[in-house]
């Protein structure tokens, strides 16, 4: 086929361009080829080396880059476990409650304005401040961790976030699970609460995979047994997709309850005992009593009133919490486990079982007492330091712990004054009295006569449980104080004087005790001499009821003591009842025998050192243990601003608590009658009662 | 006399644009797989990009039938369809991700910047040819510059900067291949100096600023901006020598990477099918490149020369900045990858450019010696 070519200009310049020099063989335009075809090759040259770098070289870092992209990791929180009472019955559940979040990286920037306004309507909420928290969140280098917008949404709150899915997205509705306390007012300082894990707290527990939101045990056995209750986490390892659509499960590991714990509080008894410390508050501001087995160191009741209902101190206002804060009886604080007081009379125990051991003196021993002990300074013999009594007459040992008499256990612990030669001769009146009665054998100003010294005092109160926590399983217990004359030179630069081992020896001066301490010396001296450590848990259980942990008492010591000191101290404790300052606990329980102890302690505010010298407000102090014949409870309460007495009577109502509860009342042998006026032949007979039945 | 002759069709310019094209349709099938299909589906993107290579295959050969000299006479009306296009999207075209770019018609949309590079080839082809005893003179040189300007301030206001400095580099090519003088651009880098501060404040816009800031710290904003460039290299790095296999990169099926048809499809690619595969793609790329640098040489006249500069610079610098985004080398700018990305009227476009091309060497003993029989 013939054509002509093209007319135009395009021909021409072909031929003409073909004969130009520049086009031929090795002509610019072949250079300039050249120089194309180099930068196309140094432009992939440059491309080849980055991808050399990120593929090859960098490979293994983009690879976890990229797997940290995909995978992720979801925490599965166990289900925390139960408490219950001893008799099984659930003291607290994990009830469902509903919370409001939101997962920032699933709501499209152009709704994050709508969102915010109208989670801000329906949660009475500043739109703004919504608004902000979002946009933080979107560009946070978590985007999809949950927002929390509100804690407790009502059931009609619910109702609108979940049927306005559409208009909010993002936003969810979770279920989470609460702590819901029955007797949360009553068991408040045993059960303890929950609260929300602090960030130091988290840091700190971080091997133990705590997530930011977790719940922590913040007192009481919630706290104690934190570890136990909580259950192991399980967690699923997931494949994400780029918005955090779950796609597959790559690894599951199910979490796995806490064990559930059961608690040694006999309920019934628990409620009689709060209300009897409620009834006899009068104008005390706080009252405690603890209630132990004595053959196991179970806490069988513990009350500290007042108290608060740990079910609204998880979300307790501001202004309720200083009301808490600031009320007087401070109701946060266990006074039997967390507070620490002096023991006043009840501390006699301790002496008399100190002088026994000690041998310095003997159940025959009889000690005078004037009413009083009087010491002269050391240094300017012109000032005299009266030690107090509030009785007067001659004592054995059983009567002198009857009736309280100070005279006697201050020569128990501290000898006669006047052994110190720097003490000038005494009265010639008092002189030739004193020499009658010794006459009779009857310890009275006796020179030779040595107290077993307030080292040794310091050592049998340490034995038995005091100046160190009791290790009970509630968290933050006081350790009380037994001071040692180094500890005084240290504190206050002053020697240790007579006078000091006097107010040690009932209980005044330094010495401070934890009511919950006092319980385990009475359960030790009703036990014969096993001191426990008190539980408020008797066993751990599974979520089918199984007994994973097993009751296992705790000795914590065994008195290395002639059984028949004891004896002696828990015939002195019943004669207390039946003709002794104890006496109105008789009278609340007339059908059975009851070894007892008051205590009046004197304090001052400041809570230095008060000497038995001084005058001042006291507290009140009732330790029993019970049946005398067989003892099986030991039981201590304590009044703050009362007398002993006082406590004597509504420690009393408790043992009758006790003993209707457990129908200990019903196998109980009563008492020998006991007239008022206590003759020595009065003594003599009820004496012999409590001796033949004592064992 | 029959200046035409099928004997000069250069296969291998086919068969690399075709295999250029279907490793495009692997990994767009790949990119586009729906979550947890069973066995091979095809989306429509990928029958898409299999049917318009196709025809554009058919149109390659096709024009090699029709003489590129018509240019002659019907170049200057070919870059005003051009430029008209480009004004025209302005107004008519369809709004996506804020810029107008595209036109809807219906059964395909049509880029505009992809027509208006063809056709500014054209014009600056049929212009640098013309004036090239003339190119000497300031006035000529800034006429060209302007020839490519205009299309090139267009596109920027689609906006579409990426497409607006492939206008530039294309005229920057061509003039330097039509021996333009130096000192003419270095005059003109100078008062271009001059105007930098003035066009950045006019000039860029907002996401353009955020996108030049994800890239020089992508981890400032590492859900927004930066999270594309961020996930891209990822997908990359991880690909490794032999990369994680085809529909098996998690970057790809899990979404982490977006835009995975178009601007960040080497990413996917090169997560998927490894080093290797990018290689592999290089060296598609270097054949069609030299086999196109070849006509430069067969064309034997300036128009034809010229026409395939051009069409050699848009793939070059296209496929370079689309992968120097992908690895992180230079700042987001949305452009695809020549043949592999999805988009039918920039595939039809390099497909029509290259059946240019043919028709160069196809015409080049007419051109050269004249007639042969």
């Amino acid at each position: 086929m013939e054509r002509r070519p093209r007319p135009g200009k395009s021909e021409g310049v072909a031929r003409e361009y073909a004969q130009h020099p520049d086009h031929g063989e090795g002509s610019p335009v072949r250079f300039k080829i050249w120089l194309l075809a180099g930068f196309i090759l140094l432009l992939f040259g440059i491309l080849t080396v980055q991808l050399v770098r990120l593929q090859i070289l960098q490979h293994d870092q983009y690879v976890a880059r990229a797997a940290s992209n995909r995978v992720r990791t979801i925490s599965l929180p166990p289900a925390r476990g139960l408490i219950y009472d001893a008799d099984r019955n659930l003291l607290v559940e994990n009830a469902p409650a509903y919370r409001i979040t939101l997962v920032a990286a699933e709501i499209p920037d152009e709704e994050v304005g709508n969102v915010s306004a109208e989670l801000a309507e329906l949660f009475d909420l500043q739109a703004w401040r919504i608004e902000q928290q979002i946009w933080e969140r979107k560009y946070s280098n978590d985007p999809f961790l949950p927002l929390l917008v509100h804690e407790e949404p009502t059931p009609a709150q619910v109702i609108d976030v979940t049927s306005s899915r559409s208009t909010l997205p993002g936003v969810s509705v979770d279920t989470v699970s609460v702590r819901r306390y029955e007797h949360g007012q009553l068991l408040g300082h045993i059960l303890g609460y929950v609260g929300k894990i602090t960030e130091a707290e988290y840091e700190e527990l971080s091997g133990e995979r705590y997530l930011y939101s977790d719940q922590i045990g913040r007192a009481g056995v919630e706290a104690a047994y934190e570890r136990q209750l909580r259950g192991t986490a399980g967690r699923d390892i997931v494949e994400v997709d780029a918005i955090g659509n779950v796609l597959r499960t790559l690894d599951h590991s199910p979490p796995r309850p806490g064990l559930s714990a059961v608690l040694t509080i006999d309920i019934e008894l628990q409620q009689r005992i709060e209300e009897i410390l409620n009834n006899h508050l009068g104008a005390s501001l706080y009252a405690s009593a603890v209630v132990l087995d004595v053959h196991s160191g179970q806490v069988m009741a513990m009350v500290s009133v007042p108290s608060y209902d740990v079910n609204v101190y998880s979300e307790i206002t501001t202004k309720e919490y200083q009301d808490l804060l600031d009320n007087p009886g401070q109701p946060l604080k266990n006074h039997a486990v967390q507070d620490q007081f002096p023991p006043g009379s009840i501390f006699k125990v301790v002496t008399a079982i100190a002088g026994l051991a000690e041998d310095a003196v003997d159940p025959e021993t009889r000690i005078y007492s004037p009413g009083m002990l009087e010491v002269h300074h050391e240094l300017s013999p012109g000032i005299i330091y009266r030690f107090g009594d509030t009785t007067q007459g001659v004592f054995n040992i059983r009567t002198a712990l009857a009736e309280s008499s100070n005279v006697y256990f201050y020569y128990v612990a501290g000898g006669d004054p006047y052994r110190n030669p720097e003490n000038p001769p005494r009265h010639p009146s008092e002189q030739e009295r004193v020499d009658e009665l010794a006459e009779d054998g009857i310890v009275a100003g006796d020179v030779e006569f040595d107290g077993v010294g307030n080292q040794a005092l310091a050592h049998w109160a340490r034995e038995i449980g005091f100046d160190s926590p009791t290790g009970v399983d509630l968290a933050g217990e006081a350790a009380g104080l037994i001071t040692s004359a180094e500890q005084k030179l240290q504190a206050f630069g002053e020697e240790w004087r007579d006078g000091d081992t006097y107010n040690m020896a009932i209980g005044q001066g330094f010495t401070t005790v934890t009511p919950l301490q006092m319980a385990v010396a009475t359960a030790a001296i009703a036990n014969g001499g096993t001191v426990y450590e008190p539980r408020v848990v008797k066993e751990l259980i599974d979520s089918e009821g199984r007994v994973i942990q097993p009751w296992q008492p705790v000795v914590r010591n065994q008195l290395d003591i002639d059984p028949e000191i004891l004896r002696i101290v828990r015939e002195g404790m019943a004669l207390c009842t039946l003709m002794g300052t104890c006496h109105d606990a008789l009278v609340a329980l007339p059908e059975m025998l009851v070894g007892g102890k008051t205590g009046t302690a004197e304090f001052n505010q400041t809570g230095t050192a008060v000497s038995g010298a001084e005058e001042g407000p006291t507290h009140g102090w009732f330790i029993a243990f019970a049946p005398f014949d067989d003892p099986q409870i030991a039981m201590v309460v304590f009044f703050e601003f009362s007398a002993g007495y006082l406590a004597a009577g509504a420690g009393g109502e408790i043992l009758r608590a006790w003993a209707e509860t457990s129908g200990a009342i019903a196998s109980a042998i009563p008492p020998p009658h006991a007239r008022v006026a206590i003759t020595d032949e009065e003594y003599e007979r009820l004496y012999s009662a409590v001796r033949e039945r004592s064992n | 006399m029959i200046g035409h002759s099928w004997r000069h069709f250069d296969p291998l310019i086919l068969i690399a644009a075709l295999a250029l094209a279907g490793y495009g349709a692997l990994v767009i099938y790949s990119a586009s797989l729906p979550r947890g299909a069973e066995g091979v589906v095809l989306s429509s993107a990928v029958q898409r990009h299999i049917i318009f290579a196709l025809v554009g295959a058919l149109a390659m050969i096709a024009l090699t039938r029709v003489d590129y000299r018509l240019i002659d006479a019907l170049g200057w009306l070919a870059y005003g369809f051009g430029i008209i296009v480009l004004i025209a999207v302005l107004f008519l075209g369809s709004d996506e991700f804020g810029s107008r770019r595209w036109f809807d018609l219906g059964f395909t949309v049509v880029q505009a910047s992809e027509i208006g590079k063809l056709m500014t080839i054209i014009g600056l082809g049929k212009f640098l040819t013309d004036y090239r005893d003339r190119l000497a003179e300031f006035r000529i040189f800034l006429l060209s510059l302007g020839i490519a300007a205009l299309p090139s301030g267009l596109v920027f206001i689609e906006p579409d900067a990426g497409s607006a400095v492939v206008f530039m580099a294309l005229w920057l090519v061509m003039t330097l291949f039509a021996g333009a003088r130096l000192r003419h651009y270095v005059t003109l880098a100078a008062i271009g100096l001059c105007l930098v501060p003035v066009g950045l404040a006019a000039g860029v816009q907002d996401y353009q600023r955020d996108r030049i800031r994800a890239f020089i710290d992508p981890e400032s904003d590492p859900q927004g901006a930066g999270f594309n460039v961020i996930q891209a290299e990822t997908s990359v790095g991880s690909g490794g020598l032999w990369g994680q296999g085809l529909t098996e990169g998690t970057q790809t099926q899990l979404d982490f990477v977006r835009i995975q048809t178009t601007d960040f499809i080497f990413s996917v690619l090169s997560e998927e099918l490894g080093f290797v595969g990018a290689i592999a793609l290089f060296l598609l790329f270097l054949l069609l490149l030299l086999r196109m640098l070849r006509v430069v040489s067969k064309a034997g006249e300036p128009l034809g020369q010229l026409l395939a500069v051009g069409m050699i610079t848009v793939i070059a610098i296209q496929v370079f900045i689309n992968v120097a985004i992908n690895i992180r080398l230079i700042p987001v700018t949305g452009l695809p990858l020549p043949f592999i990305s999805t988009g039918n009227s920039s595939l039809l476009v390099f497909f029509f450019g290259l059946g240019m091309l043919q028709s160069v060497l196809a015409w080049q003993d007419d051109t050269r010696r004249g007639p042969v029989h």
